[in-house]
């Protein structure tokens, strides 16, 4: 299980925040910043996992990757593969660079709406439901279409 | 009100962005809600959407509650137009709980967007039940979800299929009914949908296997033929719940198990499927040989050298595979271990911790000693919160199953003694513990520990320390309460007075006293000549030049002992015939104190008439 997902840019301001399991809007704050500090004192070359039982409960693990300004993370349990999570995490980002054509933090900012579709087509209920990048960004694409009317 | 004078998201965006505080960005997000609670409530549907949108923005980035908006979101999910519904979704989504009680009114509309024509509007509904549902919305939906298996769209039996774990979640009953439909999936044409249906039932049989086992056979043929590599690792993590209950599972599936492992180049499949052997596979010696096999490459992929290639990933999956695999595979760590040791001192502390838990699954009796001094060698140059994750790893293996590893009592004080002095100490609870608990169960090395007691008593240059403390009330303890095998007893009289303890905790302050008057009280009834006489002048002097003051400390436990103290002084001195006494009340410390069995209180026999 897929426990959330946080976008957050390298001083801690979150740019996507996904829940998948019912917090109060005060505890996920909490949350986002206990992740920051568990995230920004980690060097390049350390691993891309850290394990989070203090913030999530025991078992469950951050799985991150630092791309320019932003951290993406998937906080998973142990009902999922790290590695295939850290691959996951490639599928979208790599989804969003082909959205906006070389994806920045800023289009992140402006994009709230279609980052948020973007990644409902890739995690639902804390479940993967669609791991090819060119399939998620077909639907995006008929989604953003209908959005235009 | 005309709605192009509304703020939209994007101007909301910006208008925080240029804000320079965090003061200035929350008084701007204060404003903006007054506006959204204006707007939200307008009859325009652009306007009311917009105005949720935003405060969906606010909620998920900022922290802001929207759940008074509850009925504007319910209403704005009911527009017409996608972009519109859509955005009621995103705040539904992200905002509604099972308390929220408009949930009641969006059953219907959930139906019909459940039953659309158009695939991303049922996708939608589909996806918003994924992450809302109560048992209710369950209960009346769980029909209109089932239908949706069958849809031509691979996209709707995809996501219909991800959703039936919520609804056997939230309301169980659903499973006597939709189960079949669900396993019929496993046939499903695409394998999305397979992947999706795996994915489902292994989250339901994290909770409860049993179920589950009777789809081995299907589940085998998924595992023999699949190559989605994603449908893969979910079936694999599978079959490591069911083999637990089937001991002939285990054996039907290690060869396309193995097949697997030798055929994929992911590695991630690769760990799964070591992950799966650990759990029900470790008889099999030939799949636990290639097993290992598998894992020896991975840990030399993730070593590229002198550091400068390592790949930090597959060196923390690896130490924890290692671990797995210990029991059955333990030349793996004989083969590796200089490699694992020096994981102690990786810059990475993920990779220490699981270093650590691999070192101190190895202990034994016959090895304690050697990993013990691996172990203290990692704490000195350590920082703060590995060091003592090292110490506490130290203090807890070798207490285990009331010391069960330690051969050598006097050396395992020793160790105690060291783990006190290393700069970044932290542990002093359990160290007081162990302490003293080992001076009650282990006869033989009160001594060394007396002789510790001491050292830690003369040498205040340790009490600077904070978590120190605790030790030193240990460390007094020990001195009075074995006083004969103590040394020097003034000298042991003169440290527990020394000025600076007045600056101890009250409570370490109490322990220092009564240790105080457990000696004076030995001293004294064993005083047989007029040198000896002397000392207790000497003794009693002192204790009045520093502990005088104690009696009318602020904390009661220190003055009521100080008054104890001083009362004795006085009894010794006025008393002609104190002999006796004094006798009497070293007899009664002289007697041993053991450790107390924690079913001691259920041996008690309840006396008749007493109603507990």
């Amino acid at each position: 299980m897929i426990d959330a997902v946080l976008v957050m840019n390298t001083q801690g301001k979150p740019r996507l925040a996904k829940f998948y399991k019912s917090l109060s809007p005060v505890k996920q704050q909490e949350i986002v910043r206990k992740v920051y500090t568990g995230l920004s004192s980690r060097a390049e070359h350390f691993c891309n996992f850290v394990e989070a039982d203090e913030i999530f409960g025991a078992g469950t693990k951050l799985v991150y990757k630092h791309f320019a300004t932003l951290y993406f993370v998937f906080v998973i349990d142990s009902g999922e593969s790290e590695l295939g999570i850290l691959d996951l995490i490639q599928v979208f980002v790599e989804t969003l660079d082909s959205i906006f054509k070389n994806v920045c933090e800023l289009d992140i900012v402006f994009n709230f709406n279609k980052v948020n579709t973007v990644l409902d087509e890739i995690v639902m209920g804390g479940q993967v439901v669609e791991t090819n990048s060119t399939e998620i960004v077909k639907s995006v694409q008929e989604i953003f279409k209908l959005e235009r009317g | 009100m005309d709605y192009l004078f509304q703020r939209s998201l994007d101007d909301l965006v910006k208008g925080l962005r240029s804000q320079a505080a965090a003061s200035g960005e929350s008084r701007y997000v204060a404003k903006a809600l007054e506006e959204i609670r204006k707007e939200i409530k307008a009859t325009d549907p652009h306007i009311k959407a917009a105005a949720v949108h935003k405060l969906a923005y606010l909620n998920a980035l900022h922290g802001v509650d929207m759940a008074w908006a509850a009925f504007q979101v319910v209403e704005v999910m009911s527009m017409p137009k996608f972009s519109h519904k859509k955005i009621g979704y995103l705040a539904a989504s992200q905002s509604f709980t099972d308390s929220t009680d408009v949930l009641l009114l969006i059953t219907n509309l959930l139906k019909k967007d459940l039953s659309s024509k158009n695939e991303f509007e049922a996708g939608m509904a589909l996806e918003c039940l994924s992450r809302i549902a109560t048992p209710d919305l369950v209960r009346d939906l769980t029909q209109d979800v089932l239908t949706m298996l069958g849809s031509s769209k691979l996209y709707i039996r995809k996501k219909a299929t991800l959703v039936l774990f919520k609804v056997f979640s939230k309301h169980p009953e659903s499973i006597r009914v939709a189960f079949k439909r669900l396993v019929e999936k496993l046939d499903d044409r695409d394998s999305q949908v397979v992947a999706a249906c795996v994915s489902v039932l292994h989250e339901l049989a994290r909770q409860d296997p049993q179920p589950y086992l009777l789809l081995a056979p299907e589940l085998y043929r998924l595992l023999v033929e699949s190559t989605n590599n994603w449908l893969l690792i979910k079936l694999v993590k599978l079959f490591a719940l069911l083999m637990p209950l089937e001991p002939r599972l285990a054996k039907k599936i290690a060869e396309p198990l193995c097949e697997q492992m030798r055929r994929t180049s992911a590695k991630s499949l690769v760990l799964e499927c070591i992950r799966t052997i650990t759990v029900g596979l470790l008889d099999n010696t030939e799949v636990v040989e290639l097993a290992a096999g598998k894992l020896q490459e991975i840990l030399a992929a993730s070593h590229g050298g002198d550091g400068e290639d390592d790949d930090p990933n597959l060196k923390y999956l690896g130490l924890q595979a290692v671990l797995d695999l210990l029991p059955v595979y333990p030349q793996l760590v004989t083969q590796s271990k200089s490699v694992i040791i020096s994981c102690l001192n990786d810059v990475d502390p993920s990779v220490q911790m699981a270093s650590l838990r691999l070192i101190v699954s190895m202990v034994s009796d016959s090895n304690l000693a050697d990993t013990v001094q691996i172990l203290m060698r990692y704490a000195l140059s350590a920082e703060k919160i590995f060091c003592n994750e090292l110490l506490s790893s130290i203090l807890s293996t070798c207490s285990r199953s009331f010391y069960e590893l330690v051969t050598d009592f006097s050396w395992y004080v020793g160790v105690l003694g060291e783990l006190v002095r290393v700069p970044n100490f932290e542990q002093g609870k359990e160290v007081e513990r162990q302490l003293v608990d080992i001076g009650l169960r282990v006869e033989s090395v009160r001594k060394d520990l007396s002789r510790l007691a001491r050292d830690f008593l003369i040498d205040s240059s340790t009490w600077e320390n904070s978590h120190i403390h605790r030790v030193l009330a240990a460390a007094a303890w020990i001195a009075g309460e074995y006083v004969e095998l103590a040394g020097d007893l003034f000298e042991i009289v003169e440290a527990l007075l020394q000025p600076r303890m007045k600056k101890l905790p009250p409570s370490v302050q109490a322990v220092f006293l009564q240790a105080v008057l457990k000696i004076l009280v030995h001293f004294a009834s064993a005083a047989a000549t007029a040198v000896d006489a002397e000392v207790v002048d000497k003794m009693v002097t002192l204790i009045r030049e520093n502990a005088g003051s104690l009696q009318s400390h602020v904390d009661t436990e220190v003055q009521e002992r100080a008054s104890n103290l001083f009362g004795l002084i006085s009894f010794i001195e006025d008393e002609a015939g104190s002999g006796e006494m004094l006798a009497g009340i070293r007899e009664a410390f002289a007697k041993d104190l053991g450790p107390v069995s924690q079913f001691s209180q259920q041996r008690v026999v309840v006396p008749d008439g007493l109603e507990l």
